[in-house]
């Protein structure tokens, strides 16, 4: 098990990775409002970069302490446990959704015959062992696997390109504002909001100083990488198309081919795509043993990953079996769930250091 | 090093496991179906599919002559009833992934496109780039007819669509166009046409890929001659124009000018007339002469503008004619005005999308302006001198 200290540029190419595991699957946003997803799409972007910021003050108040330990500090042990406590159901919620959109996705497109719990065993099995393995190895295979991705992307987009005949974002701001604001949610709910678990890697960096600007240029890239597959999407399929499309993106990757014969390379980015995701599960994995490791007070977490990815499966098993339930999550729960961990504690944690130092200037 | 090298036996012990999955299936136990076929019948109100497939192991341009194509019918309450009940009678697993052809028997469309659609989309096997022709009559019958070329027919067909951006007057989508545009209220659109005739100076019928069939509001409408095939790929979007190439024979004066002609540019914009909105389209297109039925000396710049000219407004002429046509006797937008005007004019759409269909585009003035530039005149000047 590797315990180095990463840098914030790995920590960016982490945090784009488990941004944009599956962020393009199902373009739930899109459907709502179409034309207009942009906006939302933006809107929650530029939440994202104002949460990060938040997030990273908080750390730089407790430079040497990991969100948790933080939590605890500001909150009181009781009520700091129960708010971690809170934070690993989060954490389980998102976990499920990436195991089950994997394993949906595979049985729908790809293995209609294999089972998927077996699909997500076979995946939890991978991330538990990834996350043992610790934060610098992941970065490096994160590393490693990024440069494969922009390329394959790249390519496959440009040929996409070719078949958009219009701009597939006219006509502009047709929808009022509260759906545009709604669908903003569900864009910062899936897949933006999740970067409030990165808070707790912040303190495994080697220079905090620059973990804003990594983890703000990741979050325009993954921003940039949504709005591109958007537009070529909806662009290449129509919009009825688009609308009626399961996967929609994936649907587009569909129709590209070189020449007139040389067809399924799909198959290309169906690859890298599960690999994006597995970053995603074993992230969430990760800082979740470390939360369970901050509530016993345990040092050593070796042997919290195994129990930990077992959990995960178990309730994967058990939850969103009918896929139009995991949709249903994406668009009516998630955008409203992610509010109080991604936008509510952070901002009572920066209200109590406030208060603390504005009581310390008081005393002096 | 020994970690090195328990991995890599990890990893060749791992590629064993692809042998696991119960979506494995052997090459030597499937057939590829190339072409399917839709057909509905009205009286036992039943599905008949059928297909055309080539056992997997024996696609090879040596061994097709040797196997030929195998060729089955079955019929079901639903398409996906009846393309299982094939299975009594096929030898092989019926793979789809290479079908490239959904022909649609004249009884399945007019009655509904709707699950026909649906069915295509909804498989995971079937490709949304695959071509959905409509067949005028039986499909099934179409099916069984031999390629002309001793080809097989699925290849024949490709060739067919292929050749469409050569003449120009058919015009084939894809299934993924067609479920795209075939709910949407306001437009119709026009697929691909297959026929079965006696060519000329032939004993046997053959398959003929010509004309359009109009699809509105989910149901096969009407036939389109192939004129006025030519005219949508010219008016509709770019994919149509971009590389379509169609002869003209063009009258100038007292002579013919026969013309290969492509479409440069093409652009469309909302004009007022009286009180009514409308639609100006103006089309760059460039020609080159072929041949001359009389003597007519191009290399004078005053003729060769002249030609242009007549060119222009010959085509101008045309087109007017199809839109009158597709305006007036089918009552159906298959040029997709209504999307040009959601799209670019949307506070105008919301005004007249109520009435689009019934009093708006059956009325609606529409302008087409041609300008035709023939920048090459070929490799003869004046046969005989000027």
């Amino acid at each position: 098990m590797n315990n180095d200290k990463i840098t914030p540029f790995q920590l960016g190419c982490l945090c784009f990775a488990f941004m944009s595991g599956f962020s393009t699957l199902y373009l739930l946003e899109a459907k709502l409002i179409l034309h207009d997803v942009w906006i939302a799409d933006i809107t929650a972007m530029l939440a994202t970069i104002v949460l990060l910021k938040l997030l990273v003050y908080i750390q730089h108040q407790f430079p040497t302490k990991n969100l948790s330990d933080i939590i605890v500090t500001l909150l009181g042990k009781w009520l700091g446990k129960s708010v971690l406590c809170f934070y690993l159901i989060g954490m389980t919620g998102l976990g499920i959704l990436s195991l089950r959109s994997i394993s949906l996705f595979y049985t729908t497109a790809i293995l209609p015959n294999t089972s998927p719990n077996l699909i997500m065993l076979l995946v939890i099995l991978v991330t538990t062992y990834a996350a043992y393995l610790g934060l610098s190895t992941i970065s490096r295979a994160t590393l490693m696997i990024l440069p494969f991705f922009t390329v394959a992307m790249l390519v496959i987009c440009a040929f996409i390109f070719q078949d958009v005949e219009r701009n597939p974002f006219l006509p502009q701001f047709q929808h009022p504002v509260p759906l545009i604001a709604y669908s903003a949610l569900v864009s910062f709910g899936f897949p933006f909001g999740k970067t409030a678990v990165f808070c707790f890697l912040f303190s495994e960096t080697t220079n905090q100083k620059k973990l804003s600007k990594s983890c703000n240029i990741a979050t325009v890239f993954s921003c940039a990488y949504l709005l591109i597959s958007t537009y070529l999407a909806f662009g290449c399929l129509g919009e009825n198309m688009f609308k009626t499309s399961s996967f929609p993106f994936f649907s587009a990757i569909q129709l590209v081919k070189f020449g007139e014969y040389i067809e399924r390379i799909e198959i290309i980015i169906i690859g890298i795509w599960t690999i994006l995701t597995l970053f995603e599960i074993i992230i969430v994995q990760y800082a979740f043993v470390k939360i369970v490791g901050r509530l016993f007070t345990v040092k050593n977490l070796s042997s919290f990953y195994l129990p930990v990815g077992a959990i995960f499966f178990a309730v994967a098993a058990t939850s969103f079996i009918n896929p139009a339930k995991l949709v249903a999550y994406d668009l009516t729960i998630l955008p409203f769930a992610i509010i109080v961990p991604s936008i509510l504690i952070p901002l009572c944690l920066i209200c109590i250091i406030w208060f603390r130092k504005l009581g310390t200037k008081t005393t002096t | 090093m020994r970690t090195i090298k328990r991995g890599v036996l990890l990893l060749l012990l791992s590629a064993m496991l692809a042998g696991c999955s119960s979506d494995i299936r052997e090459i030597s136990d499937i057939a590829l179906v190339m072409l399917t076929a839709i057909d509905y019948d009205e009286q036992k109100q039943l599905y008949v599919f059928t297909v055309n497939c080539l056992e997997a192991s024996t696609n090879t341009a040596g061994n097709t002559a040797r196997k030929p194509e195998w060729i089955a019918s079955a019929s079901g309450p639903s398409v996906f009833e009846a393309a299982r009940n094939l299975r009594s009678r096929a030898g092989k697993v019926l793979i789809w992934q290479h079908d490239k052809f959904f022909l649609i028997g004249e009884s399945a469309a007019r009655r509904s496109f709707y699950e026909v659609v649906d069915f295509l989309t909804r498989s995971r096997d079937i490709r949304l780039s695959s071509f959905l022709i409509v067949a005028q009559g039986n499909a099934s019958e179409l099916m069984r007819t031999r390629a002309e070329t001793g080809d097989l027919l699925s290849n024949e067909m490709l060739g067919k669509v292929k050749n469409e951006q050569l003449w120009g007057k058919s015009l084939t989508l894809a299934v993924k166009d067609i479920v795209n545009e075939y709910t949407n209220p306001y437009r119709g659109i026009v697929t691909g046409k297959l026929s079965k005739a006696k060519p000329m100076g032939g004993n046997r019928e053959v398959l003929f890929l010509s004309g359009g069939s109009v699809i509105q509001q989910g149901r096969l409408k009407e036939w389109l001659s192939g004129d006025d095939t030519l005219s949508i790929h010219i008016l509709v979007n770019k994919k149509y124009w971009k590389a379509l190439e169609f002869a003209e024979y063009v009258p100038f004066n007292d002579r013919r000018v026969a013309l290969r002609m492509r479409v440069g540019k093409r652009s469309m914009s909302l004009v007022r007339a009286e009180g009514k909105p409308g639609i100006a389209i103006r089309i760059e297109m460039s020609g080159s002469i072929t041949s001359i039925d009389k003597k007519l000396n191009l290399a004078d710049p005053a003729t060769l503008h002249g030609v242009e000219e007549a060119a222009s407004r010959y085509m101008e002429q045309r087109l007017k004619v199809s839109l009158n046509r597709f305006q007036r006797e089918l009552k159906s937008d298959i040029i997709g005005f209504s999307d040009y005007l959601r799209q670019h004019h949307p506070y105008e759409w919301k005004r007249i999308s109520k009435t689009w269909v019934t009093d708006v585009y059956p009325t609606m003035p529409i302008r087409v302006r041609v300008d035709v530039a023939i920048p090459t005149i070929g490799m003869s000047e004046v046969i005989g001198g000027p």
